[in-house]
Order: C-alpha cells, then sequence, then structure tokens
C-alpha cells in the first residue's frame, strides 16, 4: 500500500472520531506540498497545504528567538472556526473544524494520531538533515 | 519456836517457804483442773446427743424417700426435659429466621438516610449513566488544556475552574482527586487517563445523600466509559 492511502486511512479515521467536528484533514511536506488530504476538494486541500505550511514557516523564525521548536498551532477564524496544526521535523499535519468544535475531543484525536501519522507518511527531508 | 523461826535468816526459811508452797499448788490445781473440764464436758455430751438425735431423723426421712423412690419414673422424666429442651431450640431458630424475614418485609415509616448500595456497570454514553445513577447532575471529562471532551447536564461552576482546583491540590497534596461538599451537593474531580502532554480528568456533581464509596463507583463507570472509546490510544 502506497504512503499516501496509509496516511490517508489515518486522516479518514481522524476525521470520523472527531464525530463531525473536523471539515478537512491534510498532511503536507514543510514547502506546502500535500502528501495526503480528506478533503471537499483538491484545490481546497492544496491552498490549506500552502497556507499552513507558510504560517508554520513564519512562526518558526521565531524558534530561534525562544529556543524552542514550534509543536502545536491553534487558529482561530472569525467565523469560529479552528485550524489546529501539529508540526513534525519535515512535515505537518492540519485539520480545519467545524465553528465552535469540541476541541478537547480533537486535541486527544490528535495526539492520538500524530505519532501513527509520523510513521506512516514519514517526516519529509526537513528531518534527514 | 516461834522466836526460833523469827530468829532464822529468811535465806535458810526460803526453801522450807517454797516447798510449803508447792505442796499446796499441787493439791490445788488438779481441783481446779477438774473442776473447769467437769462443766465443759456436761456441754460436749449435750452436743453429741442432739448429733445422734439428728442422725436418727434423718435416716428415717432417706428410709421413707427411698421407699418411695421409682428409677423407671426418674428415667421418663430426664427424657421429657431433654426433649423439651430439644423443642426449645427449634423454637428458637424459627423465632431468628421469623424475625429477619419480618426484618426484611417491615418498611420504614420515613425515608431512611441509608443508602442502597451502586453497583458498577457498562455504558455506551453518558445519558445512559445519568439513567443509572439519577443523583449524578452534572457529568464532564475534560482535559489538562481546559477543553471539554464531553459534557452532560448543566455545570454550576465552569469546569475549567474547577480544574484549577485539582491543578492545586496536585501541587500541594501530591493528590489527583478532590471532593468539595455542600449542604446538598457534592462535587467529585478525579484524574482519569494520560495521552502524551495531556492530562484527561472527570467531573461529578452528584445529589447528597451520596457517599464517597459509591461516587467511587460512578468514578470507575466514567473512567471506564472513557477507556472504552479509545480516544488515548
Amino acid at each position: 500500500m502506497q504512503t499516501s492511502d496509509e496516511v490517508k486511512k489515518i486522516l479518514t479515521r481522524i476525521i470520523s472520531e472527531a464525530l463531525g467536528t473536523v471539515n478537512m484533514a491534510v498532511y503536507t511536506w514543510k514547502d506546502g506540498i500535500p502528501i495526503s488530504y480528506v478533503a471537499p476538494s483538491q484545490s481546497e486541500a492544496e491552498f490549506m497545504s500552502v497556507a499552513v505550511a507558510a504560517a508554520v514557516g513564519a512562526l518558526e523564525s521565531l524558534s530561534d528567538v525562544l529556543s524552542s521548536k514550534v509543536k502545536r498551532i491553534d487558529i482561530e477564524l472569525e467565523n469560529k472556526e479552528h485550524i489546529l496544526i501539529s508540526t513534525f521535523d519535515g512535515s505537518i499535519l492540519a485539520l480545519n473544524t467545524a465553528p465552535k468544535p469540541n476541541l478537547g475531543l480533537i486535541h486527544l484525536i490528535l495526539r492520538k494520531y500524530e505519532k501513527q501519522i509520523k510513521e506512516k507518511g514519514g517526516i519529509g527531508l526537513a528531518g534527514n538533515p | 519456836m516461834a522466836l526460833r523461826l523469827l530468829a532464822t535468816p529468811f535465806s535458810e526459811l526460803l526453801p522450807l517457804i517454797l516447798s510449803i508452797f508447792s505442796a499446796i499448788l499441787a493439791i490445788v490445781l488438779p481441783l481446779y483442773i477438774y473442776k473447769y473440764f467437769k462443766g465443759k464436758l456436761k456441754g460436749l455430751t449435750k452436743i453429741e446427743e442432739t448429733i445422734k438425735a439428728l442422725e436418727e431423723s434423718l435416716n428415717k426421712k432417706y428410709e421413707e424417700l427411698s421407699s418411695k423412690y421409682d428409677e423407671k419414673k426418674f428415667e421418663d422424666l430426664t427424657k421429657r426435659t431433654t426433649g423439651i429442651e430439644e423443642e426449645l431450640k427449634d423454637i428458637k431458630i424459627r423465632i431468628n429466621t421469623l424475625d429477619n424475614e419480618l426484618k426484611k418485609l417491615r418498611k420504614p415509616l420515613f425515608p431512611l438516610q441509608v443508602e442502597e448500595e451502586v453497583k458498577e456497570v457498562e455504558v455506551d454514553t453518558l445519558q445512559q449513566m445519568q439513567a443509572y445513577y439519577p443523583f449524578i447532575k452534572y457529568i464532564a471529562i475534560i482535559t489538562s488544556q481546559g477543553f471539554t471532551v464531553e459534557t452532560l447536564g448543566n455545570a454550576v461552576i465552569e469546569p475549567e475552574k474547577l480544574l484549577e482546583i485539582v491543578k492545586l491540590s496536585n501541587m500541594f497534596t501530591g493528590s489527583r482527586e478532590i471532593t468539595l461538599e455542600k449542604k446538598d451537593e457534592v462535587l467529585y474531580i478525579f484524574y482519569i487517563d494520560s495521552l502524551e502532554d495531556l492530562d484527561i480528568y472527570g467531573i461529578l456533581l452528584a445529589e447528597k445523600p451520596m457517599n464517597i464509596k459509591s461516587l467511587g463507583v460512578v468514578k470507575k463507570v466514567l473512567q471506564n466509559y472513557f477507556r472504552k472509546k479509545e480516544l488515548t490510544g
């Protein structure tokens, strides 16, 4: 089975376990190229990948100042939706939620599948300098 | 003669005086002893006579009784007494059993403050849990971040604030559970599980009368419910 298929299975599990509070799940390299996604359309997934990669890149510039890497980001949108981002060495997992989501449940699910998705999807070139 | 006696020194007369005195004592002392014991002996003979009379009357009574005593009748009597004793034992046992049955049937005239034993059950939803334990007014599962994972009922205080109490308690006492009681409610906050950097806590708000033992059972049910969901991998 291809890596992207295995990752897609995990993303589907994330969405189903979140009980309808996660609309879109994307696993992407840090350069913005998606590895796998579960989204309403390919274009939305690709936009999401690029935007998330840019946001993580911008925040990682702070890591030298803060002497710590960025691990997770929670972005709240005006419409009460959230974008939860989990970063690995060379890859990113991003979840776009429904408005006013159950953040407790989503954070638990995120932590539950972080390790699995990292193992299946790899960590990208940045993980092997 | 009298003058001669007066003229003799006292040292020469002393043996003579002593011999006369001892002769008188030898005659008088036995007479006195005889007189003293004669009176006592008379009393002794009287006692002896009364003892003899008593012995005779006892013998007579013994003879009368032995003539009336029938060995068979005595055996029957002993058998009957043992039979009565056994019947008494049976009656006592029956009284105890009836008393116990009566206690079971007897209903209190007013609601007792004694609680019924709460049993552990397996539940699929929090609604089911509240149906099994109607004294629980509020249930919450919350992460250490302060986000609620699942809730049921209306919270009196925001769960995030309650979580702060447990965190403070953990800092000072090392305990990951805390019970707060007020007049008619008990609030129980406890640790359920951990997932990476997240700790998961449970919150129960119960009506009184409610003891900690019953809350402990509900706590286990909530822990099992959460683990069943397999959210922590």
